[in-house]
C-alpha cells in the first residue's frame, strides 16, 4: 500500500491497483488507512528520508492532505507543550493525579523533613542553638533543590514555626515563545480607495524584515490565488507563488526590502482551471521610519 | 479550496441522468453509487498528487456524461470512468507544466511563500492551543490518547481507546478526524479575527 501511495510502483502495477480499488471496498479502506498512517508519520517526522521526499512530491501537493498534515503537526506540538501523556485506562478518581505525582510529593516531604533535621541537629559538644544564634535559621538556609516532578504544581510545606522551611519557588509554566519581532501585519479590504485620507498606511521600521499581508475576500471562488505588488508608477516589484485561500482571506509574506516610502497597489488574481483572472485590487501607503 | 458545483450545473441534464441510469436503474441506488464513485475518483486524483482532485472528478463525470448523451455504449461505467480519469490527469499535468513555465522567472516568489508559512506558524500554534483548551475534557482526552506516543505505543493506545469507546478502529479514526476538523475550523476562525 505504501509503495502505491508514495509513487514507488511501476505504471503497470499502479494501473492495476487503481482499477481494483474503484470497485473493491476492502482495498479502498486499506489504502485510506495507509494514507492516514503516512500523513501522521510525515507530520511527526517519522518517515525515512526517501519516503518523506516521495510524500512531499506526491501526496503533499494535495491541499486537503497538506492541511491534515499541518493540523497533525500543530496538534502534536500543542500536546508536547501541554505535557499531557495520558494512557487509556478506566478512570479512577484516586489515580487521576497518577503514581508519579504522589511519588514526587512524597519525596518532597522526605527531603523537607531531612532539611529540618539537618537544621536542628546538634554537633557533639556544641550547645543547642539559642535565639539570635548566627548559626540558626536567621543565617539564610539553603533552599531545597527543585525536584524534577512531572507536574508544575507548586509545593509548599512548613514544619516548625521557629525554624520555617523556605517556600519552594513557584514554578511558572514556560511562556509561549513570542512571535518574531521583525514582522509587521497589514490587513487590506478590497476596492482601491479614492481619497488619500483613508488609504491604509504601513509604518515601516528598520527592524521589520517581513510584512504579513492579509487580503480580505468577498467570496472564496478560487482554489488558488496570486498576489502581485506594484509601485506608484505601475512597476511590479514583487509577486507571490500560488497561494490557497484561508477562509475569506489570502495571506502572503512580503519581504520588507521590496518596499520603499510611497503608494503601492496589490493585484489579486484567482485561478481554478489553469488561467489567472483578476479578482480585486488593494491600495496602501508605506511610511519609512 | 474548490467550490464544488452540483452536477446539474456542470453537465447537461441529459448527461447526468444518463450517467445515473448507467450506474443503476434504481434512481436512489444510482445516486448512492454516484457518490461512492465520486469519492473513489477524488482519491484517484489525490493519490496521483493532483492539487484539484474534486474539480478533476467533476470533469471526468462531465466527459463520461457527454459520451453517454452522444450514444456511446458503456458496459462498465466504473472502469470507463477510471480510463477517462487517466486522460483528464494527463491533461491536468500539461496545464501544470504550462503554469510552471510562467513562474520560472519568479524564484523570489517561491522564497516569499516560505516566508509566509513561517510567519503564520507561531500564530497558528497559539490559536491551536486556545481552541484545544476550548474542547470538552473528554474530547481533549481522546485526542491526546490517540496522538501520543511512539509508533507501537500509539497503536496500543488506539486499540485500547477503541475498546473503551466500544467502536471499531475505523470508526475511531473517523471520530478523531472529525474532532480535528472541529479544531481546524476554530483555528481558521481565530486566525481571521
Amino acid at each position: 500500500m505504501r509503495r502505491f501511495l508514495l509513487g514507488a510502483m511501476s505504471d503497470a502495477e499502479r494501473v492495476a491497483v487503481e482499477d481494483r480499488f474503484v470497485a473493491d471496498d476492502e482495498l479502498f479502506a486499506s489504502l485510506t488507512d495507509t494514507e492516514d498512517e503516512l500523513v501522521e508519520a510525515y507530520a511527526r517526522g517519522e518517515l525515512a528520508p526517501d519516503e518523506a521526499a516521495a510524500f512531499k512530491q506526491g501526496l503533499l501537493s494535495v491541499p486537503a492532505i497538506r492541511r491534515r498534515a499541518e493540523t497533525l503537526r500543530t496538534l502534536h506540538r500543542v500536546l508536547e507543550r501541554a505535557g499531557e501523556a495520558a494512557t487509556p485506562e478506566p478512570r479512577r478518581p484516586w489515580l487521576i493525579w497518577g503514581f508519579w505525582r504522589y511519588a514526587a510529593i512524597g519525596a518532597a516531604l522526605v527531603l523537607l523533613a531531612g532539611v529540618a533535621w539537618w537544621s536542628l541537629r546538634v554537633e557533639p559538644g556544641a550547645k543547642p542553638l539559642q535565639a539570635g544564634d548566627p548559626r540558626g535559621p536567621a543565617a539564610a538556609p539553603t533552599p531545597a533543590p527543585t525536584l524534577s516532578a512531572p507536574s508544575p504544581t507548586p509545593l509548599v510545606a512548613e514544619t516548625d514555626p521557629n525554624n520555617p522551611v523556605p517556600k519552594r519557588p513557584k514554578v511558572e509554566p514556560e511562556p509561549s515563545p513570542a512571535a518574531p519581532s521583525t514582522i509587521a501585519t497589514l490587513v487590506l479590504a478590497g476596492g482601491l480607495t479614492r481619497g488619500t485620507g483613508d488609504m491604509p498606511v504601513l509604518e515601516l521600521a528598520p527592524e521589520i524584515g517581513l510584512v504579513r499581508v492579509q487580503l480580505t475576500l468577498e467570496a472564496s471562488d478560487y482554489t488558488r490565488y496570486r498576489v502581485s505588488l506594484f509601485d506608484a508608477v505601475g512597476r511590479q516589484v514583487w509577486r507571490s507563488g500560488p497561494v490557497p485561500p484561508r477562509g475569506l482571506a489570502v495571506l502572503v509574506g512580503v519581504p520588507a526590502r521590496s518596499l520603499r516610502a510611497g503608494d503601492y497597489r496589490i493585484g489579486l488574481e484567482g485561478n481554478n482551471d489553469g488561467q489567472y483572472l483578476n479578482v480585486d485590487n488593494y491600495a496602501f501607503r508605506v511610511r519609512v521610519r | 479550496m474548490t467550490t464544488r458545483q452540483l452536477p446539474d450545473q456542470r453537465q447537461t441534464e441529459g448527461g447526468f441522468d444518463r450517467l445515473l441510469l448507467a450506474l443503476d436503474p434504481d434512481r436512489d441506488l444510482a445516486a448512492e453509487r454516484y457518490e461512492q464513485l465520486r469519492t473513489r475518483l477524488v482519491k484517484f486524483f489525490e493519490w496521483r498528487g493532483c492539487a484539484i482532485p474534486e474539480e478533476l472528478s467533476d470533469r471526468t463525470f462531465d466527459r463520461v456524461g457527454g459520451k453517454l448523451v452522444r450514444g456511446e455504449e458503456i458496459k462498465n461505467v466504473r472502469a470507463y470512468c477510471v480510463g477517462v480519469a487517466r486522460m483528464i490527469h494527463l491533461e491536468y499535468l500539461r496545464e501544470v507544466a504550462r503554469e510552471r513555465q510562467i513562474f520560472d522567472d519568479t524564484g523570489e516568489a517561491a522564497v516569499s511563500y516560505d516566508f509566509e508559512a513561517a510567519a503564520t506558524e507561531a500564530s497558528r500554534v497559539r490559536a491551536f492551543e486556545t481552541c484545544f483548551a476550548e474542547l470538552l475534557p473528554d474530547q481533549r482526552r481522546y485526542l491526546t490518547i490517540y496522538h501520543t506516543g511512539e509508533k507501537d505505543e500509539r497503536i496500543r493506545n488506539r486499540k485500547t481507546l477503541a475498546g473503551e469507546l466500544g467502536v471499531a478502529a475505523g470508526s475511531l479514526r473517523i471520530r478523531m478526524f472529525r474532532l480535528r476538523q472541529i479544531l481546524e475550523a476554530c483555528v481558521e476562525r481565530s486566525l481571521r479575527e
